[in-house]
C-alpha cells in the first residue's frame, strides 16, 4: 500500500485566533482505505483537510495528495478527488438536474448515467429545487455529485452529521461499495465515532493541534482494554499501562494497555473499548497518567 | 471555467421570470414615453443586477469553498464571471437596440441605424464599465458592503462630473473631443479605455481571490 496522502510536518497558525495552533504533524492516508480523522470540535480537523485541500495555506511542511504536490498540480489533483463538506454548498434555486448540469463541465469524468443512477437510488427529484430538500436529501445529493466522477479520494467533512440511522446506514454502504476498486481510498472526518467503528480501516485522533495516534482500528481495539474496577484494584495497576482513568460514585473506569491486564490482572472485568471511549480517555480532563498514548 | 459560467446560467435561467415583470414594466414606460433611446439604460440596469445576484447566491450557499475544491483554476473562477458579465451586457444591449427600433417603427420614427449602433456598443461599454468598478469590489467586500460602495463609486463621478465640466467651461476652459479633426479617434480612445478598465479590474479580482483562504 502507498500513501494517497502523505502530509510531513505541516503546521499552521490562524493570524486572528491566536489560541489554536495546528503543530508540525505527520499524517497518512494509505489507498484502499477509509481513514476516521475524530477529534473534539476545535481540535484541527477542519484545519487539516483545508490544508490537504489548499483552501487556506500553510506555514510549513509539505503535502502530496495522490503522489502530487498538493499546490503545485492542484488542478489535476483535484479532478480525481471528491468533497463534502459537513454543510452542502450548492445553491437553493438549482435542482439536481442543474447541478449535474455544470457539474459535468468542470469534471472530466464526469459520468451522468451514474449521476442519474445515484439521485435515483437515493430517492431525490432531479427537478426540484435543493431547498426543498431535507437535510438528508441534501447530505445525499452532495455526497452524489462527489463521486460521480469516478474520484481516486473521497474527502469527507462530517457528512453523516445531523442525519438519522437509516440514512447513515445508506451513506455508510455507498462508501463501502465505493472502496471495492482498490485504488480508491477515503477520508472521513466525524464525531460520530459509530460510523467509524463500522466502516474506517484506521483511526487518527487530533486533540489541540495535535495528532495524538494513527492507528489500523482493530489493532487499537485490541492494544486497549477498559476496565472497571475499586480504586484498590486500580492502584494495583502498573500506571505506567493506564492511558486515563474516570472515577465515579461505585468505583474507576481505565483505559489500559490490554495485554498488561491479560497478564497480570485476568481477574479484572476488562471490555475492547469502542473508538469513542478510546477518544474520550485520551483527550478529557480526568485523564490522570499519559501511559500507552502519545501526549 | 465552462462549468462554473453553465453554473451563472442556471442561476440566472432559475429567476428569470422574477426579472420579466420589472422589464416589462421598464421597456413599457420608456417606448411610450420616449423615442425608446432611453432603453439604452437598459443594459446597465440588468447587466449589474444579474451579476450581483449571481454573486449573492454563491455567497448565501457558500459555494466559493465548494468551486475551490473542483479543478478550477483561480484564474478561470475570476475569467468565468467576466465572461458571464460581458455575455449579459451584450444580450441586454441586444435587446434594447431592438426595443428602441421597435418602438420608432411604431411611432412612424426615421430609423437611424448608426444611432441604433452607438447605443447599441455605449450600452455595452458603460456596462462593462460598472462591471470593472463592482466586481472587484464584491471580491473583496462581499456583496452587501459593495452594493453600498458602487452606489458611492458611480454616483460621485456621475454628479461631479457634469459639475467639474461645467465650471471648466464657467473659466473659460473648453474641452474638445475632436482630436484635431479626427473625431472617430473618440470611439477608438473610449474602447480602449474601457478594455483597460475591465484589464486592471480582472488584475484586482484575481489578486483578491489568489489569497482568499476559505
Amino acid at each position: 500500500m502507498h500513501p494517497v496522502i502523505d502530509i510531513k510536518g505541516v503546521s499552521k497558525r490562524y493570524s486572528k485566533n491566536p489560541h489554536f495552533e495546528l503543530k508540525p504533524l505527520d499524517f497518512t492516508v494509505e489507498e484502499g482505505t477509509i481513514t476516521g480523522l475524530v477529534g473534539a470540535n476545535g481540535a484541527g480537523k477542519t484545519t487539516l483537510i483545508k490544508l490537504i485541500l489548499n483552501l487556506i495555506r500553510r506555514d510549513a511542511g509539505s503535502i502530496q495528495v495522490l503522489d502530487k504536490d498538493n499546490i503545485a498540480d492542484e488542478a489535476e489533483i483535484k479532478q480525481q478527488i471528491g468533497v463534502v463538506f459537513d454543510e452542502p454548498c450548492f445553491h437553493e434555486i438549482l435542482s439536481p438536474k442543474d447541478i449535474g448540469g455544470y457539474l459535468k463541465g468542470v469534471y472530466r469524468d464526469w459520468d451522468d448515467g451514474y449521476y442519474t443512477r445515484l439521485l435515483d437510488r437515493f430517492g431525490l427529484p432531479a427537478d426540484k429545487a435543493f431547498k426543498t430538500f431535507s437535510r438528508g436529501m441534501k447530505m445525499k445529493l452532495s455526497i452524489a455529485a462527489a463521486m460521480c466522477h469516478y474520484p481516486r479520494l473521497l474527502i469527507l467533512d462530517e457528512p453523516t452529521g445531523g442525519l438519522d440511522p437509516l440514512v447513515r446506514d445508506e451513506i455508510l454502504d455507498l462508501f463501502l461499495e465505493y472502496l471495492q476498486e482498490e485504488d480508491r481510498s477515503i477520508l472521513l472526518s466525524s464525531h460520530i465515532t459509530s460510523d467509524l467503528d463500522k466502516v474506517a480501516d484506521s483511526i487518527a485522533l487530533i486533540h489541540e493541534g495535535r495528532l495524538l495516534f494513527h492507528e489500523e482500528k482493530d489493532a487499537l481495539r485490541d492494544k486497549y482494554a477498559l476496565v472497571r474496577c475499586g480504586e484498590q484494584e486500580l492502584a494495583e495497576i502498573n500506571p505506567d499501562a493506564v492511558v486515563g482513568v474516570r472515577k465515579n460514585a461505585f468505583g474507576a473506569e481505565a483505559l489500559c494497555l490490554s495485554r498488561e491486564i491479560a497478564l497480570r490482572h485476568p481477574h479484572l472485568t476488562a471490555e475492547r473499548p469502542t473508538i469513542e471511549e478510546i477518544m474520550l480517555f485520551f483527550t478529557k480532563d480526568a485523564v490522570v497518567h499519559s501511559a500507552g498514548g502519545r501526549r | 471555467m465552462i462549468g462554473l459560467l453553465k453554473k451563472d446560467f442556471a442561476l440566472l435561467k432559475s429567476q428569470l421570470h422574477f426579472y420579466l415583470f420589472p422589464l416589462i414594466i421598464m421597456v413599457g414606460i420608456f417606448c411610450v414615453f420616449t423615442d425608446g433611446s432611453a432603453l439604452a439604460a437598459i443594459p446597465a440596469f440588468f447587466g449589474l443586477m444579474l451579476s450581483v445576484n449571481c454573486f449573492a447566491y454563491d455567497e448565501q450557499s457558500h459555494f466559493d469553498k465548494l468551486a475551490a475544491t473542483m479543478p478550477v483554476s483561480h484564474s478561470g473562477m475570476v475569467y468565468a464571471r467576466y465572461l458571464y458579465g460581458l455575455l449579459i451586457s451584450v444580450a441586454a444591449a441586444v435587446f434594447a437596440t431592438a426595443a428602441t427600433a421597435v418602438t420608432m417603427l411604431v411611432k412612424k420614427l426615421p430609423l437611424d441605424m448608426a444611432f441604433l449602433l452607438i447605443q447599441m456598443a455605449a450600452g455595452i461599454g458603460v456596462t462593462l464599465l460598472i462591471i470593472a468598478v463592482f466586481y472587484p469590489l464584491v471580491y473583496k467586500f462581499g456583496t452587501q458592503k459593495s452594493r453600498l460602495l458602487v452606489v458611492v463609486v458611480i454616483l460621485v463621478p456621475s454628479f461631479a462630473l457634469p459639475f467639474l465640466l461645467n465650471k471648466l467651461d464657467e473659466s473659460g476652459v473648453h474641452l474638445s473631443f475632436d482630436f484635431g479633426g479626427n473625431p472617430a479617434l473618440l470611439p477608438i480612445l473610449l474602447v480602449l479605455l474601457i478594455a483597460a478598465g475591465v484589464a486592471v479590474s480582472i488584475a484586482c479580482s484575481l489578486h483578491v481571490v489568489r489569497h482568499r483562504e476559505y
